[in-house]
């Protein structure tokens, strides 16, 4: 499981950076100074463009998880619908399944 | 999140929780709203009365198609706007933000464009998916904090900025350890230990 994972080049790092860069927002930033909140939603595994630009071995690894168990598009935007009305105890929270998680 | 708990959470069925009554007649931003989740959440926006909804697009006719369908499954016609945005380019991204400026309102900036390569290259001072994904991102968001703060101000609301995130950011050990945790930034920045 952990191997497909580390063949995914840059993606997971710089998704690790975003998410590094939403706590610090957070705490600089908070929702009683700005009234603005800040999260971050995770959509799942979904069938998308996303791999297009990698390589023939990648998105054979990528085809073949998301033939076992991708969301469509559709349900995978469900997630970022829930970012949008989530509240204040969402600002800097990683979101995920329409639910706060960590 | 574990990896069984991200694979388990994949068969949730999941609600849609916008309506008419909580963005109806707001204003969005989708970034990246031609394609993939970020069509889907710009068609979601549409169905739920959205006022104004722009998607950003690298090519300006990806995204008038997008707009297409929308209006087509929707019925709901000049509600979508395409802008042009590459998030590759700063110049591109400072652009986007003065037009954005210049709204009535914004209700929430949802950050969904992002890309997955393994093409090195440095672009904006950082490997491509660092500019694109995480630095470009944030600079929309700066850049246009003054103007979500005034729609908060003006209107008495709570405007929102969503990153579009991912599960693979809790599942990359592997990847930190290519080049150690102190800084990703210059270690990704090596083509040598970026490919490795």
């Amino acid at each position: 499981m952990n191997q497909w994972l580390t063949r995914l080049s840059s993606y997971p790092l710089t998704k690790l950076v975003q998410l590094y860069a939403l706590r610090e927002w957070a705490t600089r930033y908070p929702v009683e100074k700005t009234n603005v909140i800040m999260n971050m939603t995770a959509p799942g595994v979904c069938s998308t463009g996303l791999a297009r630009d990698t390589n023939a071995r990648t998105r054979a690894l990528i085809g073949t998880i998301r033939f076992i168990f991708a969301r469509t598009p559709e349900e995978g935007s469900r997630t970022t619908v829930h970012g949008v009305i989530a509240g204040s105890d969402s600002h800097g929270k990683f979101l995920s399944g329409c639910q706060i998680k960590e | 999140m574990s990896q069984f708990q991200i694979i388990g959470e994949q068969y949730k069925k999941l609600p849609v929780l916008i309506n008419s009554a909580n963005v109806g007649g707001k204003t969005y931003i989708v970034t990246g709203g031609n394609t993939g989740i970020g069509l889907e959440t710009a068609r979601h926006l549409v169905k739920a009365d959205a006022g104004l909804v722009i998607i950003s697009s690298r090519k300006v006719s990806s995204g008038e198609a997008a707009k297409a369908d929308i209006e087509s499954t929707t019925g709901r016609k000049n509600v979508v706007q395409v802008w042009q945005l590459d998030l590759t380019s700063f110049a591109s991204v400072k652009a986007f933000a003065a037009k954005a400026s210049g709204l009535e309102r914004i209700d929430a900036l949802i950050e969904n464009a992002g890309v997955m390569t393994d093409k090195f290259a440095i672009v904006e001072g950082n490997e491509t998916s660092m500019t694109v994904n995480v630095v470009s991102p944030f600079l929309l968001a700066a850049l246009l904090m003054p103007k979500l703060q005034e729609t908060a101000q003006q209107f008495s609301t709570t405007p929102r900025i969503v990153m579009v995130g991912s599960a693979l950011a809790l599942q990359a050990n592997k990847e930190l350890e290519k080049g150690g945790s102190k800084n990703i930034f210059a270690n990704l920045n090596d083509a040598k230990v970026a490919d490795r």
